[in-house]
């Protein structure tokens, strides 16, 4: 009797085992698989010659075509930063740019600069394509990954500058903000923000201009502050000033209409 | 066999058999709670659900399907979009997220407008997912 019992265990122990053995391939196999980069930041000094590698991985179960362009960043005036799909950076060449890895296959490419950039740094996107070899029902799905390329200036070739242009509001006293358009004038990609002092028609006004990263190059419009109808129609002087990784770099000091 | 040996062998077997059940329990759901991972960004799509009219359009009738995108980001804020070969400003942002992110789950709707179901098996488009991720 006590045998038959210690089987039945062994029996049931064993159904346990196989149905939590199948909850895990399970769990593995929620995902069908996909495309992996690493690292998803590449971070260098902008020195000609090798800058790093990206391991590509297809962890997908069928065959895969990958692509690979480094291409550079495109800054909205709102901030919203995508990379320009019309180019590619020449200066940065990778041993490899189309390739076909297989299932569960990885590959290296190794990325290069052919030249010291003019600006003395260089920020882009690494863009990989994985398109499967063997379509879905119907459906054909690609994978894009876009991952970071920063090549940085060196320590003693680092600039820190940001030049205010436009100063304007948009919307209305009621329902609005001021923003001021800047230009990063530097080479490094340190958030740009500061403080502001709005003063007229007997109102005061101080707040922070919160810290936003503009690209080398670009102008975006931070926002300095929100107008929620505490500031009266009129007349304003507007003095901001702009800091970079700890450092004044610029500012501005105006007079403004509030509509 | 004596009945000794036989009860000490199932019992050696049922041990067995818990323990690898437990080990398969334990790889497929036990979380990491700590340590340093290496910077990575992954994108996984499940099988695309088959096209099925949605609705219509001068143009045509709509067709949608879904998959399921499974993102790993380490570095933040990554952003998952969808569109066809083009321009990365006609992407379609599906999701964001503000921190680093881990296995982070959406679905992601395909849409494709032909004249027929006929005409849509008939066409290769290809759609794109697209994950973003760490910023300039």
């Amino acid at each position: 009797m006590r045998l038959l019992d210690t089987w039945r265990l062994a029996i049931l122990a064993m159904a346990i085992g196989l149905l939590a053995a199948g909850l895990g391939a399970g769990n593995a196999l929620a995902a069908r698989g996909g495309l992996a980069i690493t690292p998803g930041i590449l971070e260098h000094v902008a020195r000609p010659g090798g800058v790093g590698s990206v391991k590509v991985a297809n962890t997908t179960s069928g065959p895969m075509t990958v692509r690979l362009a480094v291409r550079p960043w495109t800054q909205r005036r709102g901030g919203a930063v995508a990379p320009n799909r019309r180019r590619t950076l020449d200066k940065v060449r990778p041993n490899r740019r189309a390739f076909a890895l297989r299932a569960g296959a990885s590959r290296t490419v190794r990325l290069s600069l052919a030249r010291r950039p003019a600006r003395g740094s260089l920020y882009g996107a690494i863009e990989v394509t994985g398109t499967p070899r063997r379509g879905g029902k119907n459906v054909k799905v690609a994978y894009r990954l876009v991952s970071s390329l920063r090549l940085f200036p060196l320590a003693s070739a680092r600039r820190y500058r940001a030049k205010p242009r436009r100063l304007f509001e948009h919307g209305s006293v009621r329902r609005g903000a001021l923003l001021l358009a800047v230009k990063n004038a530097g080479n490094t990609i340190d958030p740009i923000g500061g403080r502001v002092r709005i003063s007229g028609r007997g109102h005061l006004l101080k707040g922070v201009v919160s810290p936003t990263t503009i690209l080398p190059g670009a102008t975006v419009n931070l926002r300095l502050t929100r107008l929620r109808g505490t500031l009266p129609r009129g007349s304003y002087t507007v003095a901001a000033r702009l800091t970079q990784a700890g450092r004044r770099v610029g500012g501005v000091k105006q007079r403004v209409r509030l509509r | 066999m004596s009945s000794p040996a036989r009860a000490r062998l199932a019992s050696l077997v049922a041990l067995t058999a818990l323990l690898a059940g437990a080990c398969a329990l334990a790889r497929a759901q036990s979380p990491v709670t700590g340590g340093t991972v290496p910077s990575t960004l992954e994108l996984s799509l499940g099988e695309a659900s088959g096209f099925k009219r949605t609705g219509s359009t001068r143009r045509g009738n709509v067709y949608t399907a879904t998959v399921r995108a499974e993102v790993t980001a380490t570095d933040a804020p990554a952003r998952l979009s969808t569109g066809g070969e083009g321009d990365a400003s006609l992407m379609r942002s599906l999701r964001s997220w503000s921190e680093p992110v881990s296995h982070g789950v959406a679905t992601v709707r395909l849409r494709a407008v032909a004249p027929s179901a006929r005409a849509l098996r008939g066409r290769s488009k290809l759609f794109v997912v697209t994950l973003t991720a760490g910023g300039p």
